[in-house]
């Protein structure tokens, strides 16, 4: 077992409105480590540019002037999704609420793409998926999809480092971060409101965490909750889309309702309040 | 007595909570200023640096946000191999939450962004912004290589920070380059 030393390989770009940080073990591969690297990060562009609700000639914007009954073409990653939106929304009774939240914002004006047609009559729940790059809507609806796409992204990122051969690496999407591969990498949490502060989590390996802060993070929008509102969630996850989704209702929710247990089971989840 | 026991019982309490939250501030530096105009133009063969002209106002005009005080982004200009200009990369800092974002971005000739990296981020809690023997650690700021915390490469999971005013910082650049683009080459 003599390894060639490795070295680590970071960067960092600004997108899916916030850092994101891609680190991958080097030995003597530095160009093909690069070039994985240039090739997750141009994934997570497309889906930035796909799925934001800022731009007018995004999905979602495309979504938000839809005509009801009129099979729409997207973007296969976009209607991946809506899908897992869609289920997400429904196993959460609406905890997990992408519409709640792409409504709210857009009244607000500050999700200016979403003010498509005047009357948003669509749902996210009766929208119906023709095929891998088709939906049919029942109406315009607005979708602000923050909760969950940068879960989805880590995801794909994930995937293409995979795809490009690298063994392990960790992508981190502004705190939705996901682990392949054999390396233990210790995760810290950060402190909700004071951001130098972080404890140690765990040391993940093959895995996810996101978390979710609801103080003072302006672009969250609770949508059910009554009580004390939890300050903030952490989810360990297979996945990161998962992991993000999680998040959401686990903050929504005001006990661990069995709902959510049963969906953290099934997901081999797990979470972390306060 | 009893006073004694309450700050007791508060000293242990403050104990405890120092132990249970890591108060280090971190940092990830990513590429230096030389490498960072590698990756951003990787079609230079040399880089000559310029020194753009500021106009706050003209800026804040062309990007609609407000140019900060004492904005000096660093800019080159690329060189291919004949000497003929492949192309600009500036890098310049914003403020995060507490703390300078350093970012850098690569321009095409005709001034189109060709990419955006981070070179540097920290984070700090608000009141050791003032601490000097803090802030003198990030001074001259150091390669990657230096900067590397071997193992502990720390994973921050947790509030997200936001990326807008590096969005807006990449815009003032590309005003800049805007600007450049239309005077004359020189030779």
């Amino acid at each position: 077992m003599n390894a060639a030393p490795t070295s680590l390989l970071q960067r960092a770009r600004p997108l899916l409105g916030t850092l994101v940080s891609i680190q991958l073990p080097v030995a003597d591969d530095l160009h093909a480590a690069e070039a994985a690297m240039s090739e997750a990060f141009a994934v997570m562009a497309h889906i930035h540019r796909r799925m934001s609700a800022h731009e007018p000639g995004s999905d979602l914007a495309r979504l938000a002037c839809a005509q009801a009954g009129e099979p729409l073409a997207l973007d296969a990653h976009t209607v991946a999704v809506l899908r897992l939106a869609q289920h997400w929304q429904r196993a959460s009774r609406g905890a997990f609420d992408p519409q709640r939240a792409g409504v709210a914002l857009a009244r607000q004006g500050r999700r200016p793409a979403l003010r498509g047609g005047s009357s948003l009559a669509g749902s996210l729940q009766r929208m119906q998926f023709l095929d891998r790059h088709t939906v049919l809507p029942d109406g315009p609806v607005a979708l602000d999809l923050g909760g969950i796409a940068k879960g989805y992204a880590v995801d794909q990122a994930v995937a293409a480092l995979r795809a490009a051969g690298r063994a392990s690496g960790i992508v981190n999407a502004g705190g939705d971060l996901r682990a392949f591969g054999t390396r233990h990498w210790p995760i810290e949490l950060q402190h909700p409101a004071v951001t130098a502060r972080t404890q140690r989590l765990l040391r993940l390996r093959e895995g996810a965490v996101a978390s979710s802060v609801a103080a003072g993070n302006a672009d969250f929008v609770p949508t059910r909750r009554n009580g004390r509102p939890w300050r903030s969630g952490t989810v360990l996850a297979r996945d990161c889309a998962t992991a993000d989704a999680l998040t959401k209702w686990a903050l929504q929710d005001p006990e661990p309702s069995l709902a959510l247990r049963r969906a953290l089971r099934a997901s081999g989840a797990r979470l972390w309040r306060n | 007595m009893h006073d004694r026991r309450q700050a007791l019982r508060r000293g242990a309490a403050l104990g405890l909570a120092a132990g249970l939250w890591n108060t280090r501030a971190f940092a990830a530096v990513y590429l230096d200023p030389e490498q960072a105009r590698k990756v951003l133009l990787p079609q230079a063969a040399s880089f000559r640096p310029w020194t753009p002209a500021i106009d706050p106002q003209a800026l804040a005009q062309a990007t609609e946000h407000p140019v900060p005080a004492g904005f000096q982004p660093a800019a080159w200009e690329g060189l291919d191999a004949q000497g003929a200009r492949a192309g600009f990369v500036l890098t310049d800092h914003v403020i995060g939450k507490y703390e300078w974002i350093d970012y850098g971005a690569g321009f095409a000739p005709d001034g189109t962004v060709l990419g955006v990296e981070i070179l540097a981020y920290r984070e700090s809690h608000g009141g050791e912004v003032r601490n000097i023997a803090w802030r003198k650690q990030f001074a001259g700021r150091k390669g990657p290589g230096q900067m590397r915390f071997n193992d502990d490469i720390r994973n921050i999971s947790g509030a997200t920070l936001s990326s807008q005013h590096v969005t807006e910082g990449v815009q003032r650049l590309a005003a800049l380059v805007a600007q450049q683009v239309q005077k004359p080459v020189r030779p």
